[in-house]
């Protein structure tokens, strides 16, 4: 992803995360040295794919911790009443947020189509293998954890 | 008045969230309905009459824009306000729904004080009771009661 992709992703996802969750995250200058799946802990992944032309997919790789406490902010909810369903759901309308910032800027003949987000818990990150793909990343630091986001668009994309 | 609306979203923690940003906004609510696609928000009007429609556009098995055009297609239901509340942020998609009639677009994320608003307007301009359809649906529940009582 080019310079100018890649301030609009860190500008649509802060956007996102500080509009609907008020939470703010700092882009990070570059991702870890060891890479993002050597990041620890618990993350829910959420993807959803855009269909055109070209295709392409936005997944977002939030710490489970911060997941939760997003959830917390969005629905106005007491720590112990935020069920797993309800975490898992505010990932998915979260991606879905970043990828229809993106699609806004990039395809505004609206000839894209959004598809239905999908979301899981993931017990660790070193198994995904689209971490590995430092060119396609932002990185996010929060005050729980890093927040990543792999955006691969086709070439064609849009056209 | 208080007024009947209906959330349309596939996502239970979204229509929670909007159905708590219009209570916080202080409109009057008599009653919400909810449904997770097109279909169901349709099988809702079957049954029960609805005053405003806050609807996303990318549900499963009906999108919002397909809602939109049968909604249209009703002689009963053609003039129910619908608000659409989705991520679908390009122009070309805004100006679909604004061909298909849409009473507002309000663009996720949001702010609270942007539903509120689009609210403010819609149920003070938009809602007539005389061309609301809301006669034509009472008349066509009471004409299925009577035949009801007819069996």
């Amino acid at each position: 992803m080019d310079d100018k992709m890649r301030q609009m992703v860190v500008g649509i996802t802060s956007q996102v995360f500080e509009t609907m969750f008020f939470t703010f995250l700092e882009p990070m200058a570059g991702l870890p040295a060891n890479g993002p799946g050597a990041t620890d802990g618990i993350y829910i992944r959420s993807m959803v794919s855009l269909k055109a032309n070209g295709s392409g997919e936005v997944i977002l790789y939030l710490p489970s911790p911060l997941a939760r406490d997003l959830t917390l902010n969005f629905l106005g909810l007491e720590d112990l009443a935020v069920t797993p369903q309800q975490v898992v759901d505010t990932a998915k309308e979260t991606v879905n947020m970043v990828a229809g910032g993106l699609l806004g800027v990039l395809d505004p003949e609206g000839r894209c189509i959004l598809g239905i987000p999908e979301a899981q818990e993931l017990e660790s990150l070193r198994e995904e293998s689209r971490l590995e793909d430092r060119q396609r990343i932002c990185g996010f630091a929060s005050q729980i954890g890093p927040v990543f986001v792999f955006v691969s668009l086709k070439p064609d994309f849009a056209d | 008045m208080a007024f009947n609306i209906l959330v349309a979203d596939d996502s239970e923690t979204m229509r929670a969230v909007v159905m708590k940003v219009v209570t916080m906004s202080g409109v009057p609510v008599n009653q919400f309905f909810q449904a997770a696609n097109g279909k169901e928000a349709l099988e809702v009007l079957d049954n029960e009459w609805v005053d405003v429609i806050l609807s996303d556009i990318n549900m499963p098995e009906m999108t919002g824009m397909e809602f939109l055009r049968h909604l249209k297609q009703s002689e009963v239901h053609k003039n129910i306000p619908v608000i659409l509340i989705t991520t679908e942020a390009s122009q070309a998609r805004i100006d679909e729904a604004k061909a298909l009639g849409v009473a507002g677009y309000v663009k996720k994320p949001f702010l609270p004080e942007t539903i509120k608003k689009m609210l403010d307007e819609v149920l003070s301009k938009a809602y007539d009771p005389e061309t609301s359809g809301k006669d034509q649906w009472q008349a066509k529940e009471e004409g299925e009661a009577d035949e009801a009582l007819d069996f």
